[in-house]
C-alpha cells in the first residue's frame, strides 16, 4: 500500500509544493470490481432524483424489438446512450475539499477506491407513452355484455393490470388513465374495453329512463336507476356507464347523483351515426344527429374535435369519421397520414389530430412548423407537407 | 418483455459518491487490466483546486457541479428463472464532479 512519504517523493519529483495543498490527500486504486461490467452509469432529473432517494422503484420496460424505455410510477422515459470521449471515474467515499477537515491539520493519506469507470452513460428524455397497443390488446376481445343463458362467455384473449404491465411500455398511472380514456372496465379481474354497439346500448338505457322519469339530466340518482335498469343489463354495466358519460357526486343524505356529460354523449352519439357511411351530407349529418341526442341537449360541431373531419371546400359540405386515436402514434407517420389525407389543412383543423404528440413542454405550433411547411391561401394560412408524401 | 426493476436499499437512501472525469483513456502498462492498480493521487490546494498526480504527469483540475446527477446501477442477480433483474443505485449528488484537463 502506497504510503504518506511515497506520495510526498512524488510530489517533490512533479514540483508540485506540499505547502500549497491542503493535508488531505486521497491515494486512489482501482477496484477489483472495476472491469466487470455488472454496473452502468444513468443521468437522472430532479423527479427521479427524489423518487429513488424516497426509496421507491423505477422500470425499465421493452420487448426484443422495441427501444426500452424507463418507467417511474406516472411517467414514461426514452432511454439514449450516449457516449463521451472522456472517462468517468466514480469513487465512493471521497471527499471534496469543503467536506475534508481544517486545513492547518498535519499530512494525511487516505486511500480511496475507484468503483467503476465508464465512458459512456444513458440519458433520459421525458416521453410520452406508447398507448396505442393498449387499445388493440383489449379490442382483441371487447366486452358485448354477460354470457346469455347456460353459455360460458366465449374464449378469448383477456388481460389483467399485471398482464398489461408487461406489455405496455408505460408507467401504471398512464396505463390507469388510458384505461379510462377508453371506457375500459374490470370484469372479473380482467380489463375489458366494451363493444361499441353495447356502450351505446346501455348509455340508450340510461338516457331513455332519464327521459322517462323527467329527470335533469345533472341529476341522476344513482340507486333509481340500478333499480329500473338492473333487470336489463348487470348493474356494474349500468354504473360503468354513468361513470363514463357523467360525473357523480352526493347530496345531503348520502345518495349518489350524477351529472351527465353533454358533450360525451353527444359526440359518442355522433360515432355511432358516423360509422355507417365513409361521409355525409353535413347539414343532413347535423339535422339526424340533434334528432338522435336526448332531447334537451343540444349537438354542436366543436364537441366532434378529433372525431370528425369536415371537408368545407365541396359543395355539398361533407363530414366523415376520423379519430385521432385509429392514427399512428409514430409523429413522421401521423403527418405523413394526415397530409395524405388532405393536402392542406388550416391550423384549426390539424390541431385536434396532433396534439397529443406535444411533448412536455411543445406546442402543436412548434409541432407545425418542424414538421409542416406553411403558406397563404386565400388569406388563410395553411400547412402542407415538406417532404413528398408517400400513400 | 423484459422488466429490469431498478432500487435503491430501502430507508437508506443511496450513497453519495465522487464522480470524477479525465480526459483520455486509461489503461494498465502491461494491459493486464485496471483492477487492483493504483491510479494516482489525489490533492487538494489550499484554493481547493483538486490535483491529480498520475505517475509523472500532473493535472490540475475544477470541481464543478453536475447539472443533472446521476446513478450508477449495479447488477444485482436474484432468480435466474425470472426475467427481472434487480439493480441498486448509488447517486451521485450533490453533483460534484472533478474534472481534468491536461494541463
Amino acid at each position: 500500500m502506497r504510503t504518506l512519504e511515497e506520495v510526498q517523493a512524488t510530489l517533490q519529483i512533479a514540483k508540485v509544493k506540499e505547502e500549497d495543498l491542503q493535508p488531505v490527500t486521497y491515494c486512489l486504486s482501482f477496484g477489483g470490481n472495476v472491469s466487470s461490467g455488472d454496473y452502468c452509469l444513468m443521468e437522472l432529473d430532479e423527479t427521479l432524483c427524489k423518487h429513488i432517494e424516497a426509496g421507491k422503484s423505477l422500470i425499465i420496460r421493452g420487448d426484443k424489438d422495441e427501444h426500452a424505455v424507463l418507467c417511474s410510477e406516472d411517467k414514461t422515459y426514452d432511454l439514449k446512450f450516449a457516449d463521451t470521449s472522456n472517462l468517468l471515474l466514480f469513487v465512493p467515499g471521497c471527499k471534496t475539499p469543503d467536506q475534508l477537515p481544517d486545513i492547518s491539520a498535519s499530512a494525511q493519506l487516505m486511500h480511496a477506491q475507484i468503483w467503476g469507470v465508464s465512458n459512456c452513460y444513458w440519458e433520459l428524455r421525458r416521453q410520452r407513452p406508447r398507448l396505442k397497443k393498449l387499445k388493440k390488446l383489449l379490442m382483441e376481445n371487447p366486452y358485448d355484455g354477460p354470457a346469455v343463458g347456460m353459455q360460458e362467455e366465449a374464449p378469448g384473449l383477456k388481460y389483467t393490470m399485471e398482464d398489461l404491465l408487461e406489455r405496455i411500455q408505460a408507467s401504471r398511472e398512464e396505463i390507469e388513465a388510458h384505461l379510462q380514456n377508453v371506457h375500459a372496465c374490470e370484469i372479473d379481474g380482467f380489463w375489458r374495453i366494451l363493444d361499441f354497439d353495447y356502450e351505446m346500448k346501455l348509455l340508450g338505457h340510461v338516457t331513455q329512463l332519464v327521459d322517462s322519469e323527467s329527470w335533469s339530466f345533472s341529476k341522476v340518482p344513482l340507486s333509481v336507476c340500478l333499480e329500473e335498469l338492473g333487470s336489463l343489463e348487470p348493474k356494474a354495466m349500468i354504473e360503468h356507464c354513468l361513470n363514463c358519460y357523467g360525473r357523480h357526486y352526493s347530496i345531503e343524505d348520502g345518495q349518489v347523483m350524477y351529472a351527465l356529460d353533454e358533450d360525451k354523449v353527444c359526440r359518442a352519439t355522433a360515432q355511432l351515426l358516423l360509422q355507417n357511411a365513409v361521409k355525409f351530407n353535413l347539414s343532413e349529418f347535423q339535422e339526424v344527429w340533434q334528432q338522435s341526442v336526448p332531447e334537451g341537449m343540444s349537438a354542436r360541431l366543436d364537441q366532434l374535435r378529433g372525431l370528425a373531419l369536415l371537408d368545407r371546400s365541396t359543395k355539398p359540405e361533407t363530414i366523415s369519421l376520423l379519430r385521432v386515436e385509429d392514427l399512428h402514434e409514430d409523429t413522421l407517420e401521423r403527418f405523413n397520414s394526415l397530409f395524405s389525407l388532405r393536402e392542406k389543412w388550416t391550423q384549426d383543423d390539424i390541431e385536434p389530430y396532433i396534439q397529443d404528440l406535444c411533448g412536455e413542454k411543445q406546442t402543436t405550433g412548434a409541432l407545425l412548423t418542424k414538421h409542416a411547411r406553411s403558406s397563404v391561401q386565400n388569406g388563410v394560412k395553411v400547412y402542407n407537407s415538406r417532404r413528398p408524401v408517400s400513400n | 418483455m423484459v422488466q429490469i426493476v431498478i432500487s435503491s436499499k430501502a430507508g437508506e437512501g443511496p450513497a453519495e459518491w465522487l464522480l470524477v472525469e479525465l480526459q483520455g483513456e486509461i489503461v494498465s502498462r502491461q494491459n493486464t487490466g485496471l483492477a487492483g492498480n493504483l491510479m494516482g493521487d489525489l490533492h487538494y490546494t489550499k484554493e481547493s483546486v483538486p490535483v491529480l498526480v498520475v505517475g509523472h504527469h500532473i493535472r490540475y483540475g475544477k470541481q464543478v457541479k453536475l447539472e443533472k446527477p446521476f446513478a450508477v446501477l449495479m447488477k444485482h442477480s436474484g432468480l435466474s428463472q425470472d426475467e427481472e433483474e434487480n439493480m441498486e443505485t448509488n447517486q451521485e449528488n450533490p453533483n460534484i464532479l472533478h474534472r481534468f484537463r491536461p494541463h
